[in-house]
């Protein structure tokens, strides 16, 4: 903690140090991660991880809770690496994770624009406004089934129905981000005689940057979460389609054990998001 | 600017230089929404002549910052004549460049290409955008900074860095609001000095809004005062100080006392006039 304050304020308030041109401030003397803060909240989330895995198998062990309706962590491990050395795991894992890639990218490439689009033109806003708000109203995944008779039971329906969900998304935060830029661009923009695209380009688009993030996020966690659900409804392969069988077979281990694939997808999906963001906002840190 | 004249034909302005920024009879109202409009500039005429630097002093909210926004083309004027070297403003221009008290510095570009930002906005090639960023941050003294971001620079840094951007533009004219407003005194006086230093190699034409009249005094070679609102022209006090200035060492002459001291009075009588509510 000490050294992260030091840091920051000899980086932004200490004049003097301030005053120096970037290569000849003081180095970092530590990695920021090999602080004792970091190692101690480490430990003590694998420590908390630890003890509620330990108390659901002893709760299950000394019979509090049934195993067939709660399984345990052993067996779900058990479960996990059947599935993962089994047949199955490449064909359900390549299908969710094209369902919910395809669906995102359609999402975002109607999204954005549209976004772009209600949040520029305030006249094209008052009459869309209205449609999108009903559509919002109304639970997508209630559609699902709607989506499998349109489209079948095949990666196309899913991926129309993931679509119609992340555009929603991606094009409010995108709109926000533009409706909430800091005015003085704009103004700065059109006292230094921007042209009407230059002012889109070069600051409304890039200032509207961390809004459309947040919804890219968002919408990628919702992407995820509709491929699954309408591989519950139905599907020829896909992890929703493993945790509709197993569930409806009695085999709690087994669902969880796709549940624990589903969420290391779903942390590398995020982690990938985080990383695309954090380069394109270096100069927030 | 080879264009004929059109003065309004009331006779009573017949120069024959054109006037780098004439405003005829303006007059501003405040629209604001369920309101009665508010009157914020009543009936103001003002001459600046090319290459000179004038500050327009008033009590807040005299409409000293819209009368510089209607002359940089920002807000939309609506009765009266401004003219910028003889054409009609109708919105913001090239030749002119703006700076105001806040820096609006892109935060996701360098110094530099903050800089740069107006020059890729004319078209100027990247080799020489490149150039004149650099040549007009060294000019502001912040050689060694061109590739550092806003959060990694002080508030008088980042001023000087929206100095470097507007100049880097070369405008004809410059309309300055507040600013050097929101630095501490020694940066403040500092950058005073930078900008004097710039003006004077190149001497062009200057309308600074500011409400410190010492700034006013020792930066102008005119200080207009605005009455309180609704603002009209009450008085035009030519500073006859010799240049080149120093905005520290001219504060110990006399004449800029004698000169801030009439001034301050006017100031004071006229806001002696005025309740605190309606400051």
């Amino acid at each position: 903690m000490t050294t992260s304050v030091q840091e920051h304020q000899a980086t932004a308030v200490s004049p003097d140090v301030a005053e120096l041109p970037a290569h000849k401030r003081p180095a970092r003397r530590l990695p920021r991660w090999v602080s004792g803060r970091r190692i101690a909240i480490l430990a003590i989330q694998a420590a908390l991880l630890a003890a509620l895995l330990g108390l659901w198998e002893l709760a299950v062990n000394k019979g509090w809770a049934n195993v067939v309706f709660y399984s345990k962590p052993s067996l779900i491990w058990e479960q996990l690496r059947l599935y993962l050395t089994g047949p199955d795991i490449l064909l359900d894992s390549r299908t969710t994770i094209t369902e919910t890639l395809l669906g995102f990218g359609l999402g975002v490439v109607i999204g954005v624009p549209l976004g772009l689009l209600l949040g520029r033109y305030g006249f094209f806003r008052a009459v869309v406004a209205p449609f999108f708000t009903a559509f919002n109203a109304m639970p997508r995944v209630a559609l699902a089934p709607m989506f499998i008779l349109w489209f079948g039971i095949g990666m196309s329906s899913k991926v129309y129905l993931i679509a119609s969900i992340v555009f929603f998304l991606v094009m409010v935060a995108t709109e926000s981000g533009i409706r909430t830029i800091d005015p003085d661009f704009v103004m700065m923009g059109r006292a230094i005689g921007s042209s009407e695209r230059d002012m889109f380009l070069k600051i409304i688009l890039p200032g509207s940057i961390p809004a459309i993030f947040s919804g890219l996020r968002l919408g990628a966690v919702f992407a995820l979460l509709g491929a699954v659900f309408a591989e519950m409804l139905a599907a020829e392969s896909g992890w929703g389609r493993k945790i509709a069988m197993d569930s409806q077979s009695f085999q709690p281990g087994a669902v969880f054990a796709v549940l624990v694939v589903v969420m290391v997808f779903g942390l590398l999906l995020d982690g990938f998001m985080s990383a695309i963001e954090r380069r394109l906002m270096r100069w927030q840190q | 600017m080879n264009r004929p004249l059109d003065l309004p034909a009331d006779g009573a302005h017949r120069t024959s230089v054109p006037a780098a920024i004439s405003v005829r009879n303006l007059t501003h109202h405040f629209e604001r929404r369920g309101e009665e409009p508010t009157l914020a500039i009543d009936d103001v005429s003002l001459d600046i002549a090319e290459g000179e630097f004038i500050a327009l002093v008033g009590p807040s909210g005299c409409g000293k910052t819209t009368l510089l926004n209607l002359v940089a083309g920002l807000v939309p004027s609506q009765s009266g004549q401004i003219t910028v070297r003889g054409l009609p403003v109708t919105r913001p221009s090239r030749d002119v460049g703006y700076i105001s008290a806040r820096d609006s510095l892109l935060p996701w570009r360098t110094a530099e290409s903050n800089v740069c930002y107006g020059l890729e906005v004319r078209g100027v090639a990247k080799k020489e955008r490149r150039e004149r960023a650099r040549a007009a941050l060294d000019q502001v003294g912040l050689a060694g900074f061109e590739k550092s971001y806003r959060s990694q620079l002080s508030q008088g840094m980042r001023q000087r860095v929206a100095i470097a951007r507007t100049l880097a533009t070369e405008p004809e004219l410059l309309l300055l609001d507040e600013p050097f407003s929101a630095l501490d005194q020694q940066t403040k006086l500092l950058l005073e000095n930078t900008f004097i230093d710039i003006w004077e190699k190149n001497h062009r034409t200057v309308l600074m809004v500011t409400h410190d009249i010492e700034e006013a005094v020792a930066m102008a070679d005119r200080v207009v005062m605005l009455s309180h609102r609704p603002g009209h022209v009450i008085a035009d006090i030519k500073v006859d100080l010799p240049r080149p200035r120093d905005a520290a060492e001219i504060r110990y002459d006399p004449n800029f006392r004698e000169i801030t001291h009439g001034v301050w009075e006017l100031l004071r009588q006229e806001i002696a006039q005025l309740h605190i509510s309606q400051i």
